[in-house]
């Protein structure tokens, strides 16, 4: 079965179309870049996956629950769907063990001696063991980035979706999260990643794919569609992006 | 000026007395009141237009008129309807609600000014609507909120003086009793500003510890 199974979704803000029919399958295990200009809808593709937006249209399936029940996806899910934001969104009254614990003590009720011991391993695995007390505003931007993905993992995520993990960190940050992602996808995690980092898409994603107007324009394995597009749109992008002369 | 200092040692007991009716209407109007107000604020933020709009209405309605008028509605007017209670009661009661209205404007918008991708971080760990609040949103609300709600608290105290006009026997309706028998105006109502100002001094210095708590580890 798939981890992700979306057929024709559809999504407005107000009268403009944000995502005019979207058609995705991931496989278990498979790691998908998503590019595309800004505006494109690969962000709201991601939050509708993840159930922070309500669909207008279309079928989805993902980590084996279909939205449109009577409870909200997002809630049926029950953090078997990761989500990295951009903005990292750490909950800044609490420590960032506190924040990985939150979600499995919260929604899983586990019991906290067993939610401390996995926490402190998740940090120890995202390179935090030594910051497991401090308040996100004593973190850096990419320990911010790494304690949020680490509270992610504490749910057992079926799927990860990064939304654009890096964009707002400085540049020499950058590095340290991308690393920590490239250690999930080693794992063969399922994930999907809107990022503007075409090496790292090169590098790490099985297949990447590339958004333009609300619609998937071309996909195919990372390597292929970054040097060779068959697209007119993706070979524009790609060289206002400099992957492309 | 000797007068006057034998004076005032004598009222001493009858201020103080009065002082502590004005603790405890304050004390009495901000519990209830934050209490209310949080009911109310819940009610303001519901995606429910039957919640929502009632709890629009009575905030209007408690702010955009004098707590003068309030008190007289409760204690005189509500009689002409076999609803009577003794003056306190009436004054506790008119002061909780009058607050209810300030304190659901201050949390409604503590809990509005949280940023929304704290909402969205506690949806996808799966938390319900209710989870994230209490576990996520309302502790940073309350930080945003306890210097507001300490303003209205150290308005209150000044506030209960209006109680005098329904003779509740506070700080001020003791002085006025003393100044009334003794003519030793000035000296008298200088004593009962010096110990409003003295309540609201401790309350402000109660805030700042508040405060301090509230953003710990933080920033």
């Amino acid at each position: 079965m798939s981890a992700i199974d979306a057929k024709g979704l559809k999504k407005n803000f107000g009268d403009t179309p944000v995502l005019a029919g979207v058609d995705l399958t991931v496989s278990p295990g498979e790691v998908v870049a998503i590019i595309g200009p800004s505006g494109s809808g690969k962000s709201t593709l991601l939050r509708c996956l993840a159930g922070l937006e309500p669909l207008n249209g279309g079928d989805l399936t993902i980590a084996g629950v279909t939205a449109g029940g009577k409870a909200s996806l997002a809630k049926t899910l029950n953090g078997r769907v990761g989500f990295v934001f951009q903005g990292f969104n750490l909950f800044p009254h609490r420590t960032a063990l506190e924040n990985v614990i939150e979600g499995p003590i919260v929604v899983r009720k586990t019991p906290a001696a067993e939610a401390r011991a996995k926490g402190l391993a998740l940090l120890e695995k995202v390179g935090l063991g030594d910051r497991t007390d401090a308040y996100p505003a004593a973190l850096s931007g990419g320990q911010q980035q790494r304690c949020a993905i680490a509270r992610a993992l504490a749910m057992d995520p079926e799927v990860i979706l990064f939304d654009e993990p890096t964009s707002a960190l400085d540049p020499e940050l950058v590095g340290e999260v991308l690393a920590v992602i490239r250690d999930l996808a080693v794992e063969r995690r399922t994930m999907v990643i809107v990022t503007h980092q075409m090496d790292f898409a090169r590098d790490v994603a099985d297949r990447t794919i590339f958004m333009d107007g609300g619609v998937i324009v071309e996909q195919g394995p990372s390597r292929q569609l970054l040097a060779s597009p068959r697209e007119e749109r993706t070979r524009r992008f790609l060289a206002r992006s400099g992957v492309l002369q | 000026m000797d007068t006057g200092l034998d004076l005032l040692r004598q009222s001493a007991p009858l201020l103080l007395k009065g002082a502590g009716y004005t603790v405890l209407l304050s004390v009495i109007g901000m519990g209830v009141g934050v209490v209310l107000g949080f009911g109310l604020a819940l009610m303001r933020l519901s995606r429910t237009p039957l919640l929502r709009w009632p709890a629009g209405v009575y905030v209007s309605a408690f702010r955009g008129t004098p707590l003068l008028v309030q008190l007289f509605l409760i204690y005189y007017g509500l009689p002409q309807f076999g609803i009577e209670m003794p003056a306190l009661v009436a004054a506790g009661i008119g002061f909780s609600l009058n607050v209810a209205a300030y304190a659901c404007e201050i949390l409604r918008s503590a809990i509005a000014a949280v940023d929304k991708g704290q909402w969205e971080a506690a949806t996808v760990l799966g938390m319900s609507r209710s989870q994230a609040l209490r576990r996520v949103i309302l502790p940073q609300a309350a930080r945003t909120a306890v210097a507001p709600l300490s303003n209205s608290f150290i308005s209150l105290v000044k506030d209960t003086s209006l109680a005098a006009t329904i003779q509740v026997p506070e700080l001020f309706r003791q002085t006025q009793l003393i100044t009334a028998r003794t003519y030793e105006i000035f000296t008298m109502y200088l004593a009962a500003a010096a110990i409003y100002w003295v309540v609201s001094t401790v309350l402000a210095a109660g805030q700042n510890r508040l405060e301090r708590r509230a953003s710990e580890g933080r920033r």
